[in-house]
């Protein structure tokens, strides 16, 4: 009896730390809701919660920023980026899980030690890769979607997450494909596959996250809106002299949807996928 | 599977592969006299956004359908003023620079160490392309050597901005006093009264300062300008950071934000904000801010409110005057020429005063007040900025200042939060000065 009522206590305790959290993490999310249907007035005075819901906001920060155009970027951009992504990372991750080979260990240890160079650091070189590749390939990297997407199609997290469930797959599987007579593509391609579909939808949902809200290099690498993605429409509500305050929370509410909308719908399947890597802590 | 892996490897390799080729740039002496710059095209790299960028647009536009030769600018939202600067670093490095970019003079000077862009004096003295003598007069001197940095004109100004001191009239009466603070010591004194008397019309009157300063150079610059001192020497050669009017300047924002009287700005613009709310009695902003102020008092509290130079110890008003230029960035002779004549036909009066009124930014010639008689009528506060030009002086022009500038700022946070003036400062001017022998 005494055991239950401590668990129960224990249990209350951790709903209480779980709520405090979700409303620390939550209330930014309120503030920007409610401030983008606010009057400028109201974001200026700090209201919680406007007198009047403001709806033309969304459609003036559509409109004046160019939204529409930059929506249609950052989808195929992202859209690109993650396909590309997965690809790579699918086959980086396999001979690393499951194939003997001299130097695998090393292989995998210099993929591991890219991700302790900040991005920062990267930019400059990859920078230099793609106006040389511009100048000297027959394609348009700069200012168009190449630039945007080929230089993080390598990614040594994704590599690494996917190399972390490969490893935990049954050798049985292996076993029982090989008498079958399937190689390691087929066995790749047919079994491993389907078995990967939580951390690939987990890979996948850290990209499109990463590609929709990056800005420094797209700004880098476009000169004009024509393959800019909706980061930099949203910096359309901030000038020298001051920002919009209600405009800019329309459009980061706008910006925000997509991201939130997948999250919702592989929801399970990005739990299990982080869960199933090791990566829990 | 092995094609898959080696295809698989040589396209990783590719994506982490680094370095490249520099655009080898003319160095050759050309004359430009005899140069044709014809059917150019001149990019233009800023950072307006919104109403100033349409206008330029517009204004582009219009030169681009006008120009004799068939010059086509494509003026480009670069992003701030550090991603354009991020941008040019590594533009000259990789070889893709434009023509024409915003720069303020600190990252102009290392664009210039970095071979990136050129001297307008050829350019400004060229009998076939350049300015007459006259024209050359009606621009405002000091503007013009702001640019001039180690024998050249590494940037042309546009437009320029003052840092004014905005005050709540109506508040100011309601404690008594008819006309903004002239000194720092009435100016401490308000801020207290401030503290213990809200505005009335405040509707948070929990919250009450008399002002709230934004951690940063050209802040303190107008608080150690006002008090006759400056960052740095007077040949440019050291900073002075260390001294008795930077002293004074720090120790009257610790005492006041001790005492509760003024407090750091936390976010971006909250000094406009809170300003525009009532909760702030004073603020110390960029002239360019000024449509921004109004329409956020108009939205917020509607009171009355004006602007004029910040208290100082000495005879005469200073403010601080800053404001990006446009430098020339080294591409061909031809483009470079062009771009040139782009700038020129845009710091034309008539240019400039379309500009003014669209950015509310100061022109950069004279002649331009002639353009301007209306909008001075209807702009009382810009007209009362306008003519504080004449006691502006300007923040150090030093290729590290950005770096420098970033170490004012967290000093200014330490000494706000209580660490000792003197040692904060001992320890600001040798850092500072670091950064000259790194530069």
């Amino acid at each position: 009896m005494a055991t239950n009522t401590r668990l129960r206590g224990r249990a209350y305790l951790v709903y209480i730390g779980l709520g405090l959290g979700a409303v620390v993490a939550g209330l930014p999310f309120v503030w920007m809701l409610m401030a983008s249907f606010m009057t400028r007035g109201e974001t200026l005075r700090r209201v919680f919660t406007p007198e009047s819901v403001q709806w033309a906001n969304y459609l003036q920060a559509w409109h004046e920023a160019d939204f529409g155009l930059y929506f249609e970027n950052s989808l195929i951009v992202a859209a690109v980026q993650v396909v590309g992504t997965l690809f790579f990372s699918l086959l980086s991750a396999y001979p690393l899980a499951r194939m003997e080979f001299r130097g695998r260990d090393a292989v995998f240890a210099c993929i591991l030690a890219t991700l302790m160079i900040p991005e920062t650091v990267t930019m400059v070189p990859n920078f230099l890769t793609i106006t040389w590749l511009h100048r000297t390939t027959p394609f348009a990297w700069l200012n168009s979607w190449p630039a945007l997407t080929i230089p993080f199609m390598a990614s040594a997290f994704s590599i690494f997450l996917l190399r972390q469930f490969m490893r935990g797959v049954p050798n049985e599987l292996w076993e029982a494909a090989r008498i079958d007579g399937a190689g390691h593509v087929r066995f790749l391609f047919q079994i491993m596959l389907p078995l990967c579909r939580a951390p690939l939808l987990t890979v996948a949902m850290f990209t499109f996250i990463g590609s929709w809200n990056s800005l420094a290099w797209p700004l880098l690498v476009t000169n004009t809106p024509t393959w800019r993605p909706i980061s930099v429409g949203l910096q359309q509500f901030v000038s020298e002299a001051g920002a919009e305050v209600h405009l800019q929370m329309a459009g980061a509410v706008i910006a925000t949807f997509p991201v939130l909308l997948t999250y919702f719908l592989i929801q399970k399947e990005f739990t299990e996928g982080i869960s199933m890597s090791g990566l829990k802590g | 599977m092995r094609v898959l892996l080696f295809f698989n490897a040589a396209i990783l390799s590719i994506l982490c592969s680094c370095g490249g080729q520099e655009t080898s740039v003319s160095e050759k002496k050309v004359d430009l006299e005899i140069l044709d710059p014809g059917g150019q095209e001149v990019i233009f790299w800023y950072q307006h956004t919104r109403e100033r960028e349409t206008a330029l647009e517009e204004l582009v536009a219009e030169y681009n359908q006008t120009n004799p030769h068939q010059t086509v600018v494509k003026g480009e939202y670069a992003g701030g003023y550090g991603d354009i600067y991020n941008k040019m670093v590594v533009g000259i490095q990789g070889g893709a620079l434009p023509s024409l970019v915003v720069a303020y003079q600190n990252q102009a000077m290392a664009y210039h160490r970095d071979d990136g862009i050129v001297d307008f004096t050829p350019y400004m003295n060229s009998p076939k392309w350049g300015l007459s003598e006259e024209e050359k007069k009606d621009f405002v001197q000091s503007f013009l050597e702001q640019d001039y940095i180690g024998g050249a004109q590494i940037g042309f100004p546009p437009n320029r901005s003052l840092e004014v001191f905005y005050y709540n009239k109506d508040w100011l009466r309601e404690l008594g006093y008819e006309a903004p603070p002239r000194t720092w010591d009435e100016f401490a004194d308000l801020c207290r009264k401030a503290k213990e008397q809200p505005f009335s019309r405040s509707e948070d009157k929990g919250r009450s300062l008399g002002f709230l300063i934004e951690a940063d150079a050209s802040r303190l610059a107008s608080l150690v300008f006002t008090r006759g001192g400056d960052l740095v020497d007077a040949k440019s050669s050291a900073y002075t950071l260390d001294t008795e009017p930077v002293r004074a300047a720090m120790s009257m924002l610790q005492s006041l934000l001790q005492d509760g009287a003024i407090e750091l700005m936390s976010e971006d613009y909250g000094d406009q904000r809170e300003f525009a709310a009532g909760q702030v009695l004073f603020i110390l902003r960029s002239s360019s801010g000024l449509p921004f102020v109004t329409s956020a008092v108009e939205d917020g509290l509607d009171f009355t409110w004006n602007v004029t130079y910040p208290p100082n110890e000495l005879e005469e008003p200073v403010v601080n005057v800053y404001g990006a230029s446009i430098s020339l960035c080294k591409t061909n002779p031809s483009e470079q020429l062009a771009a040139w004549l782009f700038l020129k036909w845009f710091t034309e009066p008539e240019q400039q005063a379309r500009w003014v009124k669209a950015s509310n930014y100061f022109p950069v010639r004279r002649s331009t007040e002639q353009e301007l008689r209306t909008y001075f009528e209807q702009n009382p506060r810009y007209k009362a900025a306008y003519e504080l030009l004449d006691y502006g002086k300007s923040e150090p022009s030093m290729s590290g200042y950005q770096q420098v500038r970033r170490l004012i700022q967290e000093a200014m946070v330490d000494i706000v939060e209580g660490s000792d003036v003197d040692q904060a400062l001992a320890n600001l001017q040798q850092a500072a000065n670091q950064t000259i022998g790194d530069h």
